[in-house]
């Protein structure tokens, strides 16, 4: 079993590519002692189903803090419309929390992971953004060594 | 507590440390592990790994090394600290055990002692401990911060909070615990409050850019006219005086 615990909009599938699972638990790792967030890239597939191809790391300090986020997010939403191979945005938001075994999604993630929300309503007229928190009581158990 | 400036530069630590993790450690290079140990120290950083490391291979190596007595109980201080944070509480004790048959009134000991009961998670021993010690020596600024410690790691910010903010009205001139608070307050959502301490972490460090970029993201989150105004002012400030080494 994959050690997250997605909150998404009831009925919709969410595909994780490995690329993209890979990418936000090596960066959760990188920074133990921190807070990390990022963004996760793909698109609706339907209205059940949505691909997600990357994830963007984005923080690992200053999350509570709104311009870095503002910043990174338009940054990520134009690298995805720009990545060929199809209508890539922003579907989704990881966010790894410092303490072990905090499962508790905080206000300032929360406010990001509706801003992601926002902007994926605009684009595809019907929010189904999802947002990955990572459980690191897991992470903690299943890196060995 | 005011710490010395270093004696040697964060670019001499990380080189330090590249070579330690990529060569020295296998070649042994006891002054290298030295000198790191001595430069964490010194820069107050948190590196489990290659301290755990550097203080392993010292500490092994006690003849070779040439450690002076005090460097000595400072290695082992530091190991102890780097196995807690890497989930090995057996070497941090064993460490413990060591300096406190060395030093058995010590309360830097018994802080060593209640980090062990902390990460084993037992908080109400941990307090307890801290408490305890604090009765005898009130004045212990490594204790009363500890304290503040067991509560965040628990994830009780307004009780750490509440800690670090008694602290403070004693010892106002720890500006690092001032950040601390600052953090804290901004996981909290308490930006007026977090600005106040950013201000005194200032008034102790105004020529380090890196203050002066957070307190402006304090401001910019709070909005509005006039605190966008103040954030401008800051960024700007904190432009001029990093030479544009900051990517923020």
């Amino acid at each position: 079993a994959l050690p997250h615990t997605p909150s998404a909009k009831m009925g919709v599938k969410y595909t994780l590519s490995e690329k993209a699972y890979v990418k936000l638990i090596l960066h959760a790792l990188k920074f133990p002692l921190r807070n990390v967030n990022g963004v996760l890239v793909g698109r609706v597939v339907s209205d059940s189903a949505v691909e997600i191809v990357d994830a963007i790391p984005m923080l690992h300090s200053s999350l509570a803090v709104t311009p870095n986020v503002e910043i990174a997010m338009e940054q990520a939403a134009l690298h995805a419309a720009a990545t060929p191979g199809g209508d890539y945005t922003l579907v989704g938001y990881y966010h790894a929390n410092e303490l072990h075994a905090d499962d508790r999604f905080t206000k300032a993630a929360a406010k990001i992971a509706d801003a992601v929300a926002g902007g994926a309503a605009a684009c595809q007229g019907g929010s189904t953004a999802c947002a990955l928190l990572i459980d690191s009581a897991k992470l903690g158990s299943e890196v060995v060594g | 507590m005011a710490t010395p400036r270093p004696k040697t530069t964060l670019k001499e630590l990380e080189d330090t440390q590249e070579y330690l993790t990529s060569k020295g450690f296998d070649k042994a290079d006891l002054p290298a592990a030295k000198k790191y140990l001595k430069a964490v120290e010194e820069h107050g950083l948190r590196r489990p790994r290659p301290v755990f490391a550097a203080a392993s291979l010292v500490l092994g190596n006690l003849k070779k090394a040439k450690i002076s007595t005090q460097d000595r109980y400072a290695a082992m201080e530091q190991l102890a600290i780097a196995a807690l944070d890497l989930n090995d509480p057996d070497t941090a004790k064993a460490q413990v055990a060591q300096l406190r048959v060395a030093f058995p009134k010590s309360f830097r000991v018994g802080k060593l002692e209640g980090m062990c009961l902390e990460q084993a998670g037992e908080w109400d021993a941990a307090l307890a401990k801290y408490s305890e010690l604090l009765e005898k020596m009130p004045s212990d600024q490594r204790l009363m911060k500890r304290k503040a410690c067991v509560y965040k790691a628990q994830g009780k910010l307004t009780d750490a909070i509440n800690e670090l903010t008694v602290y403070l009205d004693t010892f106002m001139g720890d500006w690092q615990a001032w950040e601390e608070l600052a953090l804290l307050y901004t996981e909290c959502a308490m930006y007026q409050q977090a600005v106040f301490c950013w201000e005194e972490v200032l008034a102790a460090q105004p020529q380090m850019h890196y203050h002066h970029r957070r307190i402006a993201e304090v401001y910019y989150t709070m909005g509005g006219e006039d605190h966008l105004r103040a954030a401008r002012k800051y960024y700007s400030a904190a432009v001029d005086m990093s030479n544009a080494n900051d990517v923020r």
